[in-house]
């Protein structure tokens, strides 16, 4: 804590140590060893932590340089204190950049499974950093970036075509004719607005696009499951007039077909949505028309 | 980064043109023919013996089932657009052994046992074997 020793000294910074932590705060110097205030608040709510025994895990992360491109991507290995951290593996990964190496690099904001910046693959499962516990028994967490993914750096994947795959099932209210003059407000039925649920809520990860097989092997021209299931959620929203030509868009043997019902979609959404199910149902729908 | 991008970073992916062909149609015949397949199995099993009828469904519904199963492997791991060459080569090669495999289902039904009898005994045979196997284990 130099900054302070030196902030002491000068007559601007001439006030109580609270303050000189807010100033620090400001100069961005961030820091997980508690202050003298937080030490007292955080013995006196949890106690318990003080008096554990370090529990110390591996964390093996990937990490590939793009400034150094010649060198092969490898795992580094980084030992983190559970008792002295959060019980999400954002947290431990937010730890290891704080004390150990500035350097990781990892997509993070809401720290809440609502965002899905945090998406990779731990331990073998696509899920939400934010969300995924850190299992306590295991020696070692293996944290790679998304599977079969062009990898900007470390664990951020370039999700540039996932987006574009996105953009291109038309993503928004089409409607035949403009609402009249009147009218501002779409209606829509209490069991209509039922059908968008378990829909809607895709925060577009790509968690289940990353796991499935034939996206790996056709990124190119199959959608994957994120994709098809939010063209299906435009197809069966009572309020849009395009869902014909929202099915027509995908007849051919690539956008929707290369889906042989893997199901790795299902199992890994980090929020419990039916990606498979949605794709049945596109499937359904184009084979009756 | 060198990518698969085509076009720039904001213009959305480009469908493949329209084929309800290659499309629905092609995912319908594909269940249609796995469906009608249930019933022609199990009446092969119950009933057996040689029945030109389901001998010759059989004859022609199986390649058929088989060729779109391995058609449809082919555009996974060699799409046309990555694997021009593979593609076509394994394409045309399953449609000459298809029309192999045609001609031998009709040999085998004029001239041997028919389908009909050989999917009895095949089937049997696994039943009977995977019991045997249940029961001489330990």
């Amino acid at each position: 804590m130099s900054l302070l020793a030196l902030s002491k000294n000068s007559s601007f910074f001439r006030v109580s140590r609270h303050v000189l932590e807010i100033t620090t705060c400001n100069t961005r110097f961030l820091t997980t060893t508690p202050s003298q205030k937080a030490q007292t608040v955080a013995s006196a709510s949890a106690g318990s932590n003080a008096n554990k025994d370090p529990l110390v895990k591996t964390f093996s992360i990937y990490r590939w340089n793009p400034d150094k491109p010649a060198e092969k991507p490898h795992l580094q290995q980084y030992q983190v204190d559970l008792n002295a951290c959060g019980p999400m593996v954002l947290d431990a990964l937010i730890k290891i950049k704080n004390e150990q190496d500035s350097t990781l690099t990892f997509r993070r904001s809401c720290r809440e499974g609502i965002c899905g910046s945090c998406a990779m693959n731990i331990s073998g499962t696509n899920t939400l950093a934010c969300l995924a516990k850190i299992d306590r028994d295991a020696s070692n967490t293996k944290l790679y970036p998304l599977p079969h993914m062009y990898v900007v750096k470390d664990l951020v994947p370039d999700l540039t075509h996932f987006y574009k795959q996105y953009k291109s099932i038309e993503p928004f209210l089409k409607k035949e004719t403009k609402p009249k003059a009147g009218e501002r407000e779409h209606y829509q039925s209490i069991a209509d607005r039922k059908k968008l649920d378990g829909l809607y809520e895709c925060i577009l990860c790509a968690c289940c696009s990353t796991s499935c097989p034939s996206y790996w092997w056709n990124s190119d021209e199959y959608l994957g499951p994120a994709v098809l299931l939010q063209a299906y959620r435009w197809m069966i929203d009572s309020r849009d007039d395009y869902a014909k030509q929202r099915r027509e868009a995908l007849q051919n043997p690539f956008s929707v077909y290369r889906c042989h019902t893997i199901m790795n979609c299902t199992k890994t959404c980090p929020k419990g949505l039916n990606p498979g199910r949605a794709i049945a149902m596109i499937k359904k729908e184009m084979a009756l028309e | 980064m060198a990518q698969y991008i085509k076009g720039s970073v904001n213009e959305a992916v480009v469908l493949p043109p329209r084929d309800k062909v290659a499309g629905s149609y092609h995912w319908d015949f594909e269940r249609l023919l796995s469906v009608t397949l249930i019933p022609l199995t199990i009446a092969s099993v119950v009933k057996g013996g040689a029945h030109p009828i389901t001998d010759l469904c059989l004859g022609v519904i199986l390649p058929f089932h088989c060729h779109i199963g391995f058609d449809a492997m082919i555009t996974d791991y060699f799409p046309h657009r990555r694997n021009p060459v593979l593609n076509r080569g394994f394409s045309w090669g399953l449609r000459a052994v298809t029309l192999i495999v045609l001609y031998g289902c009709y040999e085998f039904n004029t001239n041997d046992v028919g389908l009909t009898e050989l999917v009895k005994k095949v089937l049997c045979c696994i039943i009977v074997i995977t019991r045997c196997k249940k029961n001489t284990m330990p």
